[in-house]
């Protein structure tokens, strides 16, 4: 006998007995495939005698009851008590593949349907939430700019009342400036130079133009203190006869300090003809009640005498 | 004790029977299965038992394969199988399966096709069970393994009931796996002369 053969009916032996590893078994199993005559019949052999192995066995009976168990379990479960779904189901006769088929496609169709409905809602709604947090935000912007521009405003107004009021002083100025210049326009034109009187306002001076021919006097002050709201500033003629009244020649109320001031003396004051204009020999400013006096009645503060 | 056990059983069936059986098991006749446990039950307890030894888990594994029969009953080829065949490898290899899993076995061993096994030419027309019923040959099988020497039946028997692969066998032994082939061989091919021998006469 070959080696071949040999290790063929080893394999062959322990094959029909299962006693083979796996490989082996593989290995039998392709040596069968090109096996010739005689080793398939001794297979075929082997294999029979192993069948008689378990008649060697001492035969057992098996307990009765596991046949019972055996054959209880091949029995239909009995059919639980059916829940409302399950009654639902059976009589709309879902148990059925066809009507199941149809309900399930009729649920498909109404969830695909609602699912595009919801969707569509769903994504303008989406829009919608995008557009109004667009809107929103440029709200914010335009809140946001607003206010700067408020406060821009604000300050241009502040600046606008500032230019106004500086545009105002300059016009008034201006007009003052013009009036200086009318005044001073002409051949009879007189300086009086007045100065301050006592300690308190020995700082404070001012000038009276006076156009004889045109008959306007302007007087300006400068560094007199300011007085309070219920008096005023008296300008007076005061005459060269002592048995003669100071005349008044006007109340101006408000003077700032170290600012100049002008006032324009109404003409009603300015005496008309050169004899009257001879009669007086100073002009004297007093701090009077609130509208003034008839007759002065504080002491000068500043005065000037008239040379004409 | 052998033969008595086995009049005892219910009437033997032929093989052309026991395939109508089978169609019928395939086909879910649960009288059918009944049938053939009937039939089988014996055999299968006690080639369990003998592996497993354990008659509980015994039980439990008669239960199991019956059940497999039971599942598996139309893979079985009704026109050539060999029903004997089938079983007893279902039912071997079942039982072998729970042992080396209870042993914690990790070696990949050979498992026995019920198919191959069941499809495979009886060449004497009748399978080992119906010759066993026959009464003149059912205490001649185990006196063919009686004849054989003891250290080939030993590995023969470690084999097919203890589900030994071979190299378990020799380190169960403490032989050369060499030997324990050898052994093997030719202790299946003098059972197999014994046994040839004296059905022929």
């Amino acid at each position: 006998m070959s080696i071949q053969q040999e290790t063929f009916e080893e394999l062959c032996a322990g094959y029909v007995l299962g006693a083979l590893s796996t490989e082996e078994a593989l290995e039998f199993e392709r040596s069968l495939l090109t096996a010739d005559e005689p080793s398939l019949l001794f297979y075929v052999e082997m294999v029979q005698t192993s069948f008689h192995l378990p008649l060697v066995v001492d035969f057992v009976e098996p307990p009765p009851h596991v046949k019972m168990k055996i054959l209880q379990a091949l029995l239909p479960e009995p059919e639980p008590e059916l829940s409302f779904w399950q009654k639902c189901v059976q009589a709309l006769r879902l148990d059925r593949p066809a009507m199941a088929w149809m309900v399930a496609c009729l649920f498909l169709i109404g969830t695909v349907g609602l699912s595009l409905f919801t969707g569509s809602n769903l994504a303008k709604l989406e829009h919608t939430n995008n557009r109004i947090e667009l809107l929103s935000e440029r709200f914010q912007q335009q809140k946001s700019t607003v206010s700067t521009l408020q406060k821009k405003n604000t300050q241009l107004q502040t600046k606008l009342t500032s230019v106004q009021r500086e545009l105002k002083q300059h016009r008034l100025q201006i007009a003052q400036q013009k009036e200086v210049i009318s005044v001073l326009h002409g051949r009879y034109v007189r300086m009086i130079t007045m100065s301050g009187l006592g300690r308190r306002y020995r700082k404070g001076y001012g000038k009276i133009v006076w156009n004889i021919r045109k008959r306007r006097a302007l007087l300006q002050l400068a560094n007199l203190p300011t007085v309070s709201q219920k008096r005023d500033y008296q300008l007076w003629l005061i005459p060269k006869s002592r048995r003669k009244r100071p005349v008044s020649a006007g109340v101006f109320s408000t003077l700032k300090a170290d600012k100049a001031y002008f006032y324009n003396i109404p003409k009603k004051f300015i005496p008309r003809s050169r004899r009257n204009r001879k009669r007086y020999k100073l002009f004297a400013i007093t701090i009077e009640k609130k509208g003034g006096s008839k007759r002065p009645t504080m002491k000068p503060i500043l005065a000037g005498r008239i040379r004409l | 004790m052998l033969l008595s056990v086995l009049r005892a059983m219910v009437r033997r069936l032929s093989q052309e029977e026991e395939r109508d059986l089978m169609v019928r098991v395939a086909h879910k006749d649960s009288d059918a299965l009944a049938d053939l446990y009937d039939q089988y039950s014996t055999l299968v307890f006690s080639l369990v038992m003998r592996i497993i030894k354990e008659p509980s888990e015994a039980e439990d594994l008669l239960q199991e394969i019956f059940l497999q029969v039971w599942e598996k009953a139309s893979t079985f080829d009704s026109r050539k199988g060999n029903l004997y065949a089938w079983i007893v490898t279902l039912a071997r290899n079942r039982t072998i399966d729970r042992i080396r899993r209870n042993r914690g076995a990790r070696t990949r061993q050979q498992k026995l096709s019920e198919e191959r096994m069941a499809t495979l030419p009886n060449t004497s027309g009748e399978t080992p069970l119906e010759a066993v019923v026959g009464f003149e040959r059912a205490q001649l099988v185990r006196d063919a393994l009686e004849q054989i020497p003891e250290e080939q039946r030993e590995v023969l028997l470690l084999a097919y009931f203890s589900g030994f692969s071979q190299s378990e066998i020799a380190t169960h032994l403490t032989l050369p796996l060499g030997t324990v082939k050898t052994r093997t061989r030719q202790g299946m091919i003098k059972l197999q002369t014994i046994l040839r021998k004296q059905m022929a006469s």
